[in-house]
This record gives structure tokens, C-alpha cells and sequence, in this order.
């Protein structure tokens, strides 16, 4: 969700916001059609909530039993006991891999009775995804 | 007009934008065609810019039915709420459990129910506030402890990579000893209390 802030003829954004290169290439367009002046893009180096995290991560490989069990309805203390991984490594993989494989799985018609990990092992060998 | 664009790819404005009414009406709707837009009037507007300080968005009840639709892709989720990747990711994995857990009480399958309508009704069976809130500290404990593992590697790793620059080993830079610093400071100002 973008909030934009107004105050009579000045607007603003709420927080700064994410925009891909292609999403920030249309939006300087945009605002030079809107505006006709000139935009200069200032580089600026970010304050970084996650630098930390990012940085240390040094995860190990998912294997494609351990990805099943993310798709399991598990909570994450008993998941971390299970997997032997930091609730950190589980989120991030839980966010990241669940969406991309359901959705996967869906396109493909499976149900859920079918998900096994050599399904999931298909998934990885035709997705891109490197499941590090 | 300055732009400002961040390394992680955000964007901010190095002031309020001036637009007359045809002007505003246009940009609008143009980043709606682009991201969920909520307008807000204010009085006052912000006077940090992006780089001062860390910015924080809370998420709407709007945001969080979409980030539910397990079966959307985070990059479209990311260009859609002008949101980071990680910051998706992490909101997300903390979710998902839930969403698995519910799916399974209610014995359907979520690779071929409706999503809208089982995040709907999900939505509908949980009090909203209360699982915002639950999500938030979750996720602020979860960063808690992540920080306080780096306060304590960044401890041990600077005088490291102190001595590697004064070898003047390629790759460590008085550049990134001096972020490093800087960082360990933040951390322990932010848990001077909890240490």
C-alpha cells in the first residue's frame, strides 16, 4: 500500500517506496510529462533494517523433504525442532518458497494428497529457484 | 525536481511535490495504476528523507488479505505495495504458518480452494487487530534477536578487520570498518537497556 499525504497542493509519500527499475523508469517519466521540468535522481545510501540479517545468513541447502515440511500446517517452534534451523532461516524460506511453490502446484493441477518431496524435487529441477 | 533513489531500490521525494489540481488528479492516477494508493490529509509533512533514518510503513488490513493470496508471487506482491522483497518475505513467512494451519482445521485443500475466499474467511474467524498485533511483535521479536546475534559478531569481527586494513589486505577498506562501527553504535544505543 503507497499512502500519499496531501496538504492542499503539496503531496507527498507517507515513507519512502520500493520501485523496481522498470516501475521507477515510468513513474520519472511520468512526473516529467506531468511537471515538464527535469528530474535529477539523487543516489542515496539506505538505512538498512534487514543489513544485519542479509549479511549473516549463511544458510544451508533445503532439501526437498525439508521444503515439504514448510508446506505442512506446523508451527514454527515445532518446525525449528524438526528442521534444526534458526526461526529466521524459516520465515525467510517459509515467505519465500510456500507462494512460488503453490502456486506452481496449482498451475500444474496438483492436490494436496499429492504433494510428496519428489513432486517438490520436479518443482526445483523446473523453477529457477536455487533453493540455497 | 530531485529524486531521491535509494540502494534497495526505494524512492522518495527530496520534498513535498507541488502539483496544481490537474496536475495531482494525473499522478494519481497513474500510481494507481501501479500500486494500492490510499491518500491521506495532513498537516504537517515529514521532514526526514530517505537515508536519514529508518523508515518503518504499518500494514493495512488491505495489504494483509493480499500478502495472504499464498499463491501470488512475492515480486508482484513487492511492485504492487511499493514494499522491499525481504520485507514481504518476512511478513509473509510469518503468515504462512497460519494460513497452512487454518486450511488444514478446515480440511480444504489450498491448491484447489478459492484463496480470496478462505483468506476471507480466515480474516472473518480471527479478530484483525489482535493478528496485526501478533504479527507485529512476532516479527520485532524475530529482528530482536537477529540484531542482538549481530551486535555481538560485529563486536568480534571489527578489530579483525581492523588489522586486516592495517596489513592493507585487499578487500577490507577503513570504508567498511568505519560502517561497521557505525552499525555496532546503532545497535547498542537501540539495546543498551537489554544487554
Amino acid at each position: 500500500m503507497v499512502k500519499i499525504q496531501i496538504n492542499e497542493d503539496l503531496l507527498d509519500f507517507e515513507a519512502p517506496v520500493y520501485m523496481n527499475d522498470e516501475y521507477f523508469k515510468r513513474f520519472c517519466k511520468k512526473i516529467e510529462e506531468i511537471t515538464k521540468e527535469e528530474i535529477e535522481i539523487i543516489p542515496v545510501i539506505e538505512k538498512e533494517r534487514w543489513a544485519g540479517i542479509i549479511d549473516k545468513q549463511k544458510p544451508r541447502k533445503w532439501k526437498p523433504e525439508e521444503l515439504l515440511l514448510l508446506l505442512s500446517p506446523l508451527e514454527h517452534t515445532e518446525l525449528k525442532k524438526k528442521l534444526r534451523r534458526s526461526e529466521m532461516s524459516l520465515v525467510l524460506k517459509q515467505g519465500d518458497f510456500v507462494p512460488k511453490f503453490t502456486s506452481w502446484a496449482k498451475n500444474k493441477g496438483y492436490s494436496l494428497q499429492e504433494i510428496t518431496s519428489s513432486i517438490i524435487k520436479q518443482y526445483l529441477e523446473e523453477s529457477e529457484d536455487e533453493h540455497p | 525536481m530531485n529524486i531521491l533513489r535509494g540502494n534497495n531500490l526505494n524512492v522518495d521525494f527530496q520534498n513535498p511535490v507541488k502539483f496544481n489540481n490537474k496536475q495531482k488528479e494525473e499522478f494519481l492516477n497513474f500510481l494507481k495504476t501501479l500500486f494500492y494508493v490510499e491518500l491521506q490529509n495532513i498537516k504537517t509533512f515529514r521532514t526526514s528523507r530517505m537515508g536519514d533514518k529508518l523508515f518503518s510503513k504499518e500494514w493495512s488490513s488491505k495489504e494483509l488479505a493480499y500478502i495472504f493470496k499464498i499463491d501470488e508471487s512475492n515480486e508482484e506482491v513487492t511492485k504492487k505495495l511499493g514494499r522491499t522483497w525481504m520485507s514481504v518475505v518476512m511478513r509473509r513467512g510469518i503468515l504462512i504458518p497460519m494460513i497452512l494451519q487454518y486450511a488444514s482445521k478446515k480440511k480444504v485443500d489450498i491448491y484447489k480452494v478459492n484463496i480470496e475466499k478462505l483468506i476471507e474467511d480466515f480474516l472473518k474467524e480471527s479478530k484483525e487487530i489482535k493478528l496485526m498485533n501478533k504479527l507485529k511483535r512476532q516479527e520485532e521479536k524475530l529482528i530482536e534477536k537477529n540484531e542482538k546475534q549481530e551486535l555481538v559478531l560485529l563486536e568480534g569481527e571489527i578489530p579483525k578487520i581492523e588489522r586486516m586494513v592495517e596489513q592493507r589486505i585487499v578487500g577490507f577498506t577503513e570504508e567498511s570498518v568505519k560502517l561497521k562501527k557505525e552499525r555496532l553504535k546503532e545497535l547498542k544505543n537501540k539495546y543498551k537497556d537489554k544487554i
